[in-house]
C-alpha cells in the first residue's frame, strides 16, 4: 500500500515543485526543478517496477483506503482508494518508465526554453493523473484521473501558448474529450443506477449476481442496462483512445513539444480508452454487441489510419496516424475478449512508440524545427545513432521476428483468425493484415524520405544537421532495448498467465492455426518493406507522375478522408449559425435588453434621479421629514381604532 | 453606597472617567496616554457589565438591567474599543484633538447606556441627548473643514427636529396614559386612543431618524460625508446600534400585540422604500464615505424588515445583523482611515473619492483584502459572517408569508452586490493612478491587532458552530426578554 | 373651563409656527435656533397642562429637565454657528449645498 501510494504521490510532489518554482518565476530555480522532477519520475519508476514484480508474482491485490471523499451513509460511501492487481502495476510501471524516459529527454529538447520549469510540472501532473487512473479502486476516481489526463494534456499541447494553432489544437483536443467525457458520466452513472455503487471491485462483486437488468425508456422501449452502460464507457475510451470519429484531436495534438507527443502516445493519454476496456472487461463480457462494435470500431480505426498516414507530409503526423491505427489493434483484440493480447500491444507500443516519437524530434533537433518529410533526406550520414534507432523503432512497429511488435502484433492477429474460426467475420482478420502491410509501408518510407535520398533543405539548415546531445540519446537507447527485448522477454509471461485478475474469465480455445496463417505476417510485413523501398529508392520519380493523377483524393486522403472538413460544415457551422441567431437576436435583442441589460439600466436611471431628491438643502430635509411623518400620522388616525 | 450605584455602575465608570480624561488633558504630562487609560475605562466598564447585577428593573422602575441591555452595552463598548485602539495613532493627520474626541466618545456611549436601559421617557430623552450633542461636537470636530461645518449644522437642525418630535410624542402619551414609565404605557396602550397612537409613531420616528430610516434618512450620507473619519465611524456604529436597540425596544413595546393599531404597514413601506434608496442611489455615488452612507440606509431597511411581524426570532435576527453589520462597517472605516494621507484637512471630502481606490491590491495588499473583505460581508456572501443574519431576517420574512417584502429584500440585496463589487473590481482589477491613495501612507503595524480579528471574525462564518452557540445562547434569550419584558413579569 | 384640549390646541399652533418658521428662515441660523426653543416651549406647555390636569407631577418634572437640557443643546448649537460663521463667513444655511447629491 505504502509502495503504491508512493508511486503515486511522488511525481505529484515534483510536479508542485516544479509548478511553484515555474509560477514565482523564478528562472535560477530551473535546474532545480529539472532535477526534482526527474528524480520524483526516477524514483517512481523504480517502486513502480518492483511493484508490479511484487504484484505480480505474488499474485496478490494491493487495496487500500486513503481518505473518505463522499461518505453518504453506512453503504454508500466514496473513498479515496488505491487498486493495484496486476493489470495497474503493469500500466504503471510502463506509464512511469516511459514518462521518466520522457522527462530526461525533455532534459535535453527543452534546453534554453524559458518556461521549462513550467513544461516539466506539467509532465510530472501528467504521469501523476494517469497514475491515478490506472491505480483508482473506483469510477469517480477513475473519471477524476481521466479529466486531469485531458486538462494536462490541454495544458502541453497548448504549451507553446503564443502559437495560435497550439492553442486552437489544445481547445480542439479539450472538446473533442468533453464528448467522451459525457459517456463517461453517462456510464457511471448507469453504473449507479444499476449496481447501487461505483466502486470496481463491488460492481464486479455484484455482476455475478445479476442476471439482466433494463433501463426503460418509455413504456414500450426498454434497453439493456449493460448495453447502454457499455456503449456510454465506448464512448468515453474512444475519446481517449482517438478512434475513429473521435481521432480528430490527435494528428493536431502534434503542436504540442516532441516529448508531449512521445507521452501522450506511448504511455498516458490514448491508452487511458484501451485501459478503460481492460479494466471493465468483465461488464463487456455482458453486452456482446457492444464487443462486436469495439471489433468493428477498431478495425475502421486501423485501416483507415494506416491510409491516412502513408499520405502525411509531416514526420510527427505519420508516426501519430500510426499510432491511431496501433490503437485499433488493441481496440480489435479488446473486442473479441483478448484482453491479455491488447495489454501485451500496449506494453510493447509504449516502447515502440515513444522511441520513435523522441526519435523523430532528434530529427526535427537536427534539422533545425522542420517538420516536413519531403524537405529532409540523407541524414543518415549525420545522425546515424538515430537512424539506428528509427530502424529499430519501425521493425518493431511493422512486427518483424524478434522485436517487440511483432509478438503482441502476431498474437493479435491469431486471435482474430481465431475470431473467424469461431464463428466471427474474417473481415477484421484481413483489414489487421492489410493494416500490416500499410504500417510498414509507411514506415519505410518514412525511413527512405528522411534517411536516405539527397538532402533537399536548404544550406543554412544543412550545416546546421548534428547528432542530438547525450542527454537526449541516452533515454532513447533504453527504450530500443525494450522496443527490442520487451516482447521475446515478456510473451511468455502475458500468454501463459491469467493475467488480469478480476476480469471476465475467458477460457483460451487452443485453435490449430496453420503454418501459413503464422507466417502471414511476416510475410504481409516484409512485402510493405520491400515495397516501399522499391517505390522510394528506384522508382521514386515514376510513383510521383502516377500519383499526381490523383491529386485531388490524395489530397482528400492527406487531410484525413476529410473527417475534419465534415465536421466543420456538419456540426460546426450549423452551430455557429444557430448560436450566432441565439445570440444576436434572441439573447441581445430579446432577453438582454429587456431582461438584466433593461432592469440595469433602469436602475442606473433611477439612481441617477434619485440622487437629485438629496438637493444638499437642509430646508428640503426637514420638508421630506415632516412630510413622511404626517403621512404616518395620518394613516393612524384613519386606521386606528 | 456600593450597593446603592451597583445597577449604573458602568454608566458611572464612564462618565466620571470622561470627566477625568478631560481634566487630565490639560496637563501636558498626560496628553499622551488618555487615549490608554479611555480604553481602561472601556475594558473597567465591560467587565462591570459582566459582574454587574442580576437581571431586574432598579431606581422605582427607570432603569432595567436585562439579557438585552447588557449585550447591547457589551456590543458598543467593544465597538468603541476597537475604534480606540485602531485610531489612537491615527487621530494626529485628522488635525483632531484626540483626547477631546475620546472623552466625546465616552459621553456618548453614557447616553447610549442610558437610553439602552431606560424604563422611563424622560430618562430616555435625557439619554438620547447626552448621546445626540455628543455626535453633533463630534461631528464639527475637525475645525478647518468646511465640509465638516456645513455637516454638523445640517445634523444639529435635523437632530433637534427629531428629538422635538420625541416630546412631542412623550407629552401625547403622558396625556393620554399619564404615565412616563415604559411598562405602564405598554399595558394601557393595549386600549388604544388617537393621542396614543400618534403618540406612540412620533416617539418611534425620533429614534427611526436615528437610525436613518426612509424619510428621515436624509442627514445619513450628508453627515457621513462631511464628518472626520473617525466620527463618520463612531456615529454610524455606536449611534445605529443604539438607535436599533431603541427602536427595538419601543416597537416591541408599543406594537406588539397591539389590536388598536395595525402599523405593519408603515414599517413595510418605510422598509421597501429605504431598501430602494439604499440599493439604488449608492451606484451613483463617487465619495466613499456618502456611499456607505446610502448603503447603510439600504442596511437598516433590510433589518426593519424583520419587526414588522413582531416576534422573537425576528427580533434577535436583527440583533445578530446590527452587531454584525455595523462592526463591519467599522472595519471598513478604520480601514479608510488607516489609508488617509496627511494632507489639508480640507480636502477631507475629496480625500476619499471611490476612485481613489484603483489598483489599491497593488499598491496595499492587505488594505485591499480587508476591505474586500468587509464589502463581501455586507454584501452577504456565504463564507462571511454578514451572510447569516440576512439569511436569518429574510427565513424570518419568508416564514411570515411577507412575499412582497421577501421580492424587494432579494431584488435590492442583488443591486447592492453590484456597487459592492464595483469597488471589489477597482481594487483588484483596475490599476494604480496617481491619485491612488496608500502610496504614500506609513501604515503602523499595529493596525495588524486590529485587522487579525477583525478577518477572523469576518470568517467565523466558515464555522458555523460558534455563530450559533452564540446565537442560541446570547442573542435569543436577548430578544425574548425584550418581548417577554413587555409584561407585567419582572416589573414590581 | 380649560381643558388640555384647548392648550393643546395652542401648543400645536405654536408648535407649527416654528416648525413653518425653520422652514423659512434658513437664511438665518440664528433664526432656526429661536424657532427649536419655540418647539420645545410648546412641548413644555403641553406637559405642564396634562400634568395640571392630571394632577401628576412627572409633567412638571419632565419639564424641568426639557428646559435645562434645551439650553445645553442652544449652547451646542451656538458653538456650531460660531464654527461654522467662522468657515463660511454667514449664517445662512439656505446655500449650504456642498454636500449634496
Amino acid at each position: 500500500m505504502i509502495m503504491a501510494a508512493a508511486v503515486l504521490w511522488i511525481p505529484l510532489i515534483g510536479s508542485c515543485v516544479a509548478g511553484l518554482i515555474s509560477f514565482f518565476n523564478q528562472r535560477t530555480m530551473d535546474d532545480v526543478a529539472k532535477l526534482v522532477t526527474c528524480m520524483c519520475m526516477g524514483v517512481s519508476a523504480l517502486v513502480a517496477l518492483d511493484l508490479a514484480y511484487d504484484v505480480i508474482i505474488a499474485k496478490k491485490i494491493v487495496h487500500g483506503e486513503m481518505l473518505s471523499w463522499i461518505p453518504l451513509d453506512d453503504h454508500h460511501k466514496i473513498t479515496w482508494g488505491l487498486y493495484v492487481d496486476s493489470l495497474s502495476a503493469i500500466m504503471a510501471a510502463v506509464v512511469t518508465c516511459v514518462s521518466f524516459m520522457v522527462h530526461i529527454y525533455s532534459l535535453g529538447y527543452m534546453k534554453g526554453d524559458k518556461s521549462i520549469a513550467r513544461f516539466m510540472s506539467y509532465l510530472s501532473l501528467f504521469t501523476f493523473f494517469m497514475l491515478f487512473l490506472v491505480m483508482s479502486d473506483d469510477l469517480l476516481q477513475l473519471f477524476l484521473g481521466w479529466e486531469g489526463v485531458g486538462l494536462s494534456s490541454y495544458l502541453l499541447i497548448g504549451f507553446w501558448f503564443h502559437k495560435d494553432s497550439a492553442n486552437a489544437a489544445s481547445m480542439k483536443a479539450f472538446i473533442t474529450n468533453r464528448i467522451g467525457d459525457m459517456g463517461m458520466v453517462l456510464g457511471i452513472v448507469g453504473c449507479i443506477a444499476v449496481f447501487d455503487s461505483v466502486s470496481i471491485p463491488e460492481i464486479l462483486l455484484k455482476l455475478t449476481t445479476f442476471d439482466e437488468a433494463f433501463f426503460r425508456l418509455t413504456d414500450h422501449l426498454t434497453i439493456n442496462a449493460y448495453t447502454f452502460i457499455c456503449i456510454s464507457f465506448l464512448i468515453g475510451a474512444m475519446a481517449k483512445s482517438a478512434q475513429f470519429g473521435l481521432h480528430v484531436w490527435l494528428p493536431d495534438a502534434m503542436e504540442g513539444p516532441t516529448p508531449v507527443s512521445a507521452l501522450i502516445h506511448a504511455a498516458t493519454m490514448v491508452t487511458a480508452g484501451v485501459f478503460l476496456l481492460i479494466r471493465l472487461s468483465f461488464l463487456f463480457e455482458y453486452a456482446p454487441s457492444v464487443k462486436t462494435a469495439i471489433v468493428v470500431i477498431g478495425a475502421i480505426t486501423a485501416l483507415f489510419a494506416a491510409v491516412v498516414g502513408l499520405f502525411q507530409k509531416d514526420i510527427k503526423r505519420v508516426i501519430a496516424y500510426s499510432t491511431c491505427s496501433q490503437l485499433g489493434y488493441m481496440f480489435m483484440a479488446c473486442g473479441v475478449s483478448m484482453y491479455s493480447a491488447a495489454l501485451f500491444h500496449l506494453v510493447t507500443h509504449a516502447f515502440f512508440k515513444a522511441l520513435l516519437f523522441l526519435s523523430a524530434g532528434s530529427v526535427i533537433h537536427a534539422m533545425s524545427g522542420e517538420q516536413n518529410m519531403r524537405k529532409m533526406g540523407g541524414l543518415y550520414k549525420h545522425i546515424p545513432v538515430t537512424y539506428a534507432l528509427v530502424w529499430i523503432g519501425s521493425l518493431a512497429l511493422a512486427g518483424i521476428p524478434l522485436f517487440a511488435g511483432y509478438y503482441s502484433k502476431d498474437w493479435i492477429l491469431e486471435s482474430l483468425y481465431g475470431y473467424a474460426m469461431d464463428g466471427g467475420s474474417i473481415i477484421p482478420y484481413i483489414i489487421g493484415l492489410s493494416s500490416a502491410f500499410l504500417t510498414a509501408f509507411y514506415s519505410w518510407r518514412l525511413i527512405s524520405l528522411v534517411f536516405h535520398g539527397d538532402c533537399k533543405a536548404d544550406e543554412r539548415v544543412q550545416s546546421h544537421i548534428h547528432e542530438a546531445p547525450m542527454i537526449m540519446l541516452i533515454p532513447k537507447v533504453i527504450l530500443a532495448v525494450g522496443a527490442v527485448f520487451s516482447g521475446i522477454a515478456l510473451v511468455g509471461f502475458f500468454t501463459s498467465s491469467q493475467l488480469i485478475s478480476g476480469a471476465y474469465v475467458f477460457t483460451e480455445i487452443e485453435h490449430h492455426i496453420p503454418g501459413l496463417i503464422q507466417v502471414l505476417p511476416i510475410m504481409v510485413a516484409l512485402s510493405g518493406i520491400a515495397l516501399a523501398v522499391s517505390v522510394y529508392h528506384t522508382q521514386r520519380n515514376k510513383l510521383a507522375i502516377w500519383l499526381v493523377r490523383f491529386k485531388r483524393a490524395s489530397a482528400i486522403i492527406q487531410s484525413g478522408f476529410a473527417v475534419d472538413e465534415f465536421y466543420r460544415k456538419a456540426f460546426i457551422k450549423p452551430l455557429q449559425w444557430l448560436g450566432s441567431f441565439l445570440y444576436h437576436h434572441i439573447e441581445k435583442g430579446l432577453i438582454d435588453r429587456y431582461g438584466p441589460n433593461g432592469f440595469a439600466l433602469f436602475i442606473s436611471r433611477l439612481s441617477g434621479a434619485l440622487r437629485y431628491l438629496q438637493t444638499g438643502n437642509v430646508r428640503d430635509y426637514a420638508i421630506v421629514m415632516i412630510a413622511g411623518l404626517m403621512g404616518m400620522l395620518g394613516y393612524v388616525v384613519v386606521v386606528i381604532k | 453606597m456600593i450597593e446603592l450605584i451597583k445597577p449604573i455602575l458602568p454608566e458611572m465608570i464612564l462618565f466620571f472617567g470622561a470627566c477625568l480624561v478631560l481634566l487630565l488633558d490639560v496637563f501636558q504630562k498626560f496628553v499622551d496616554h488618555l487615549m490608554n487609560l479611555s480604553s481602561v475605562l472601556l475594558v473597567l466598564c465591560i467587565v462591570a457589565i459582566v459582574l454587574g447585577v442580576p437581571d431586574g428593573v432598579y431606581y422605582h422602575n427607570l432603569c432595567v438591567i436585562s439579557m438585552f441591555t447588557g449585550l447591547f452595552k457589551i456590543a458598543l463598548l467593544t465597538l468603541a474599543l476597537f475604534q480606540f485602539l485602531a485610531t489612537s495613532f491615527l487621530m494626529d493627520k485628522y488635525a483632531l484633538n484626540k483626547n477631546e474626541h475620546s472623552v466625546m466618545v465616552l459621553f456618548l456611549i453614557v447616553g447610549a447606556c442610558v437610553m439602552v436601559s431606560a424604563n422611563h421617557l424622560m430618562l430616555l430623552y435625557v439619554g438620547m441627548e447626552i448621546q445626540a450633542l455628543a455626535a453633533y461636537t463630534l461631528v464639527v470636530m475637525q475645525r478647518k473643514s468646511e465640509y465638516s461645518a456645513e455637516a454638523g449644522v445640517k445634523y444639529f437642525i435635523l437632530g433637534s427636529l427629531a428629538s422635538v418630535l420625541y416630546l412631542l410624542g412623550a407629552s401625547y402619551l403622558y396625556g393620554a396614559y399619564n404615565t412616563l414609565y415604559l411598562h405602564e404605557i405598554i399595558t394601557a396602550i393595549k386600549a388604544g386612543s388617537t393621542l396614543g397612537g400618534l403618540g406612540s409613531i412620533l416617539v418611534v420616528s425620533a429614534f427611526l431618524f436615528k437610525v436613518g430610516l426612509f424619510p428621515f434618512h436624509q442627514w445619513v450620507p450628508d453627515v457621513y460625508q462631511g464628518a472626520p473619519t473617525p466620527s463618520t465611524s463612531i456615529i454610524s456604529t455606536l449611534s445605529k446600534v443604539t438607535a436599533v436597540a431603541v427602536v427595538l425596544k419601543l416597537i416591541c413595546g408599543l406594537f406588539y400585540d397591539n389590536k388598536s393599531l395595525d402599523t405593519r404597514w408603515i414599517f413595510s413601506a418605510i422598509a421597501i422604500l429605504s431598501m430602494i434608496v439604499g440599493a439604488v442611489v449608492p451606484i451613483v455615488q463617487t465619495h466613499m464615505k456618502r456611499f456607505l452612507g446610502y448603503s447603510s440606509i439600504g442596511h437598516a431597511g433590510f433589518m426593519l424588515m424583520g419587526i414588522v411581524n413582531i416576534h422573537v426570532v425576528g427580533v434577535s435576527s436583527i440583533i445578530a445583523y446590527v452587531l454584525i453589520y455595523s462592526l463591519t462597517l467599522m472595519m471598513t472605516l478604520i480601514c479608510l482611515m488607516s489609508l488617509k494621507d496627511k494632507r489639508e484637512p480640507d480636502e477631507e471630502r475629496n480625500d476619499l473619492e471611490l476612485s481613489k481606490l484603483g489598483g489599491l491590491s497593488q499598491v496595499r495588499p492587505k488594505h485591499a483584502f480587508m476591505l474586500a473583505v468587509c464589502f463581501l460581508s455586507m454584501a452577504g456572501m456565504p463564507p462571511l459572517i454578514g451572510f447569516f443574519p440576512k439569511l436569518l431576517i429574510l427565513q424570518y420574512i419568508i416564514n411570515q408569508g411577507q412575499m412582497l417584502l421577501t421580492v424587494f429584500a432579494i431584488i435590492t440585496t442583488v443591486i447592492s452586490l453590484f456597487y459592492y463589487l464595483k469597488i471589489i473590481k477597482l481594487m483588484y482589477i483596475d490599476m494604480p493612478t496617481k491619485q491612488s491613495i496608500g502610496i504614500s501612507v506609513n501604515v503602523n503595524m499595529r493596525l495588524l491587532w486590529v485587522f487579525i480579528p477583525a478577518v477572523i471574525i469576518q470568517l467565523l462564518g466558515c464555522y458555523i458552530p460558534i455563530l450559533q452557540t452564540i446565537y442560541v445562547q446570547y442573542v435569543t434569550p436577548a430578544a425574548e426578554t425584550l418581548i417577554i419584558g413587555t409584561n407585567e413579569k419582572i416589573y414590581s | 373651563m380649560i381643558d388640555p384640549f384647548h392648550i393643546n390646541i395652542l401648543s400645536i399652533l405654536v408648535f407649527v409656527i416654528a416648525a413653518m418658521g425653520i422652514l423659512i428662515s434658513m437664511n438665518n441660523l440664528i433664526k432656526v435656533f429661536l424657532c427649536i426653543e419655540l418647539m420645545f416651549l410648546a412641548v413644555s406647555i403641553n406637559f405642564i397642562a396634562y400634568a395640571y390636569a392630571a394632577h401628576n407631577i412627572d409633567g412638571h418634572v419632565f419639564t424641568v429637565f426639557l428646559l435645562t437640557v434645551a439650553a445645553a443643546e442652544s449652547a451646542v448649537g451656538l458653538g456650531i454657528l460660531v464654527f461654522y460663521f467662522r468657515r463660511r463667513s454667514v449664517i445662512s444655511v439656505a446655500d449650504a449645498t456642498v454636500l449634496k447629491g
